[in-house]
């Protein structure tokens, strides 16, 4: 079967695999975040162009699609509604991250584009599979401090950073761009911590050069919430 | 940042200075252990009426050994360099004038202590009949939502205070003393235009501020009655800061697994990485994956 083929025949089938995925939103994102979720879902869906991070099925992604940075005005407008200062974006001349691999790990995976949800919270994928640059702080590469996110698992497997937290400090973390070019980071430290203690300043806080921070789930499960109670942080320093 | 409209020999000296401290020290990494041990460390040269200098350092790492490095080989003033990630440790920097040997007595010196994770600004200060060599620790502290933090660095004429102010009325130094750097204050993000004063000597400079970011505005003596204001970048941080962590889990390895997940169980790594595919091949990977997720719906 042919890419497109394959992407066509995932097509039909995407409203069966939509309910399951809304499933795994319910649980990442919460309510308030998952009416934003399936608004946006209907946008991107219909906007995906073929870039490395879209596909027909991106339908839950909750960012416009990677495939240029200005995105589509329509992904453009649904981000106004749920992003509170998009202005904020343009801080340097580096291309717009698409995709990020931890080869030591075999982590690998193209970069959904993610803001802030209702909440001021961090968005975070629709997909457990993908990760996600989030698009209104530092591109990776430039001064300051990137974050890219992804889900250490969902309700029906692991996610594309389920490893993560096992990352070695010296390890390798390379950002492929939009203009063909790749930002290699080096780790330079891991951490575990609760989520009612999130690091804000140390994570989203000025730096005096590119870094980049990777961020998922970790600790306990609480099954009451359905939530881990920790984040794991890495830090990674441009080399 | 914008540079200032009216380029100066200075400034090429300062870019001839920035390639040369990129392309001199080894690999930072590579002299003291994992690059977790690392500071940013930058230079510069504000003693008006000082000719050029050479700046170098010598490190001794934690395990004792030694390493000389050329932090910048020709600084003239007002010149500054980018912020280089060096390892953290004990510094003894030395300013000769240039084209003095290495071996000739340096006419200043500091040490300077690195903490890891820490940013720093080795700069001469002072006037020409009393240089001295300052190690001031750059303070990173996140500015509040939408402002940026500034700070003045008065280096245009000794014996005179300098005020600065934005057109939009803050007060961002007021009498600073000459070579002493002022405190931070947080500046609303956005195009900012600074008014410089500093003894008979006035200067403007328009320049736009990135929310979450921290500056350091050198106030310059521009020949003998002229006065340049130049807004440096120290830092950079998000201009967005979401609130609180991030949901990224379901359960799954909680519940199917003995340890928790970011334990790093064998399991959960090896299905990341099978999760994962090939690095960077976006289109394969999702061709792969939709077809077994179909393969798991029948």
């Amino acid at each position: 079967m042919s890419r497109r083929e394959a992407l066509r025949a995932e097509a039909r089938s995407s409203a069966a695999g939509r309910r399951s995925r809304v499933a795994a939103a319910l649980v990442c994102l919460g309510l308030s975040a998952l009416a934003v979720s399936v608004g946006t879902s209907v946008v991107t869906a219909g906007s995906a162009t073929g870039g490395a991070a879209t596909s027909a099925s991106a339908a839950l992604s909750t960012a416009s699609t990677a495939s240029g940075s200005t995105g589509s005005p329509g992904g453009g407008a649904v981000s106004a509604a749920v992003v509170p200062a998009p202005e904020a974006v343009a801080l340097s001349d580096v291309a717009a991250p698409v995709a990020v691999a931890v080869p030591s790990l075999g982590i690998s995976s193209p970069l959904l584009r993610l803001g802030v949800d209702a909440d001021g919270a961090l968005e975070v994928p629709g997909e457990a599979d993908r990760a996600g640059w989030f698009e209104h702080g530092p591109a990776p590469g430039a001064v300051g401090p990137a974050v890219v996110v992804g889900h250490v698992d969902s309700r029906e497997g692991p996610g594309v950073f389920a490893a993560l937290s096992t990352v070695a400090v010296g390890a390798e973390v390379d950002v492929a761009r939009e203009d063909g070019s790749t930002a290699r980071f080096e780790v330079t430290r891991v951490q575990q911590v609760a989520k009612d203690a999130f690091p804000t300043d140390e994570v989203y806080g000025p730096v005096a050069g590119p870094e980049l921070r990777l961020i998922t789930c970790g600790g306990a499960f609480d099954p009451s919430t359905r939530h881990y109670v920790d984040n794991v942080v890495v830090y990674a320093r441009l080399v | 940042m914008r540079a200032p409209a009216h380029p100066r020999a200075r400034r090429a000296a300062v870019g001839a200075l920035l390639l040369a401290l990129a392309l001199g020290p080894v690999p930072a990494a590579s002299a003291a252990g994992n690059s977790g041990d690392d500071a940013y460390i930058r230079v510069a040269h504000l003693v008006p009426g000082f000719g050029g200098v050479t700046m170098t350092a010598t490190l001794t790492g934690f395990d004792g050994s030694t390493r000389e490095l050329t932090l910048a080989p020709e600084a003239t003033y007002g010149a500054i360099t980018g912020y280089e990630v060096l390892p953290a440790g004990s510094y003894a920097v030395a300013v000769r004038p240039l084209g003095a040997a290495a071996s000739t007595a340096p006419v200043l010196t500091q040490t300077l202590q690195a903490r890891a994770g820490d940013a720093y600004t080795i700069a001469g200060l002072g006037d020409s009949t009393a240089p001295r060599l300052s190690a001031i620790q750059d303070d990173l502290a996140a500015p509040s939502s939408g402002t940026a933090r500034v700070r003045v660095l008065p280096a245009a004429e000794p014996g005179q205070t300098t005020d600065v102010t934005t057109a939009s009325g803050a007060r961002v130094a007021s009498g600073a003393e000459f070579s002493v750097p002022t405190g931070y204050v947080d500046v609303p993000a956005g195009s900012t235009t600074f008014t410089a004063t500093t003894g008979q000597r006035s200067a403007q400079e328009t320049t736009t501020l990135d929310g979450g970011s921290v500056y350091t505005v050198l106030v310059l003596a521009d020949g003998t009655s002229g006065l340049e204001v130049r807004p440096v970048r120290d830092a950079t941080g998000s201009g967005v800061v979401p609130a609180g962590g991030a949901a990224a889990g379901g359960g799954y390895l909680a519940e199917h697994a003995a340890a928790p997940a970011g334990t790093g169980t064998a399991a959960s790594a090896a299905a990341g990485t099978a999760l994962a595919g090939a690095a960077f091949g976006g289109a394969l990977l999702l061709v792969r994956r939709r077809s077994a997720r179909r393969a798991a719906a029948r």
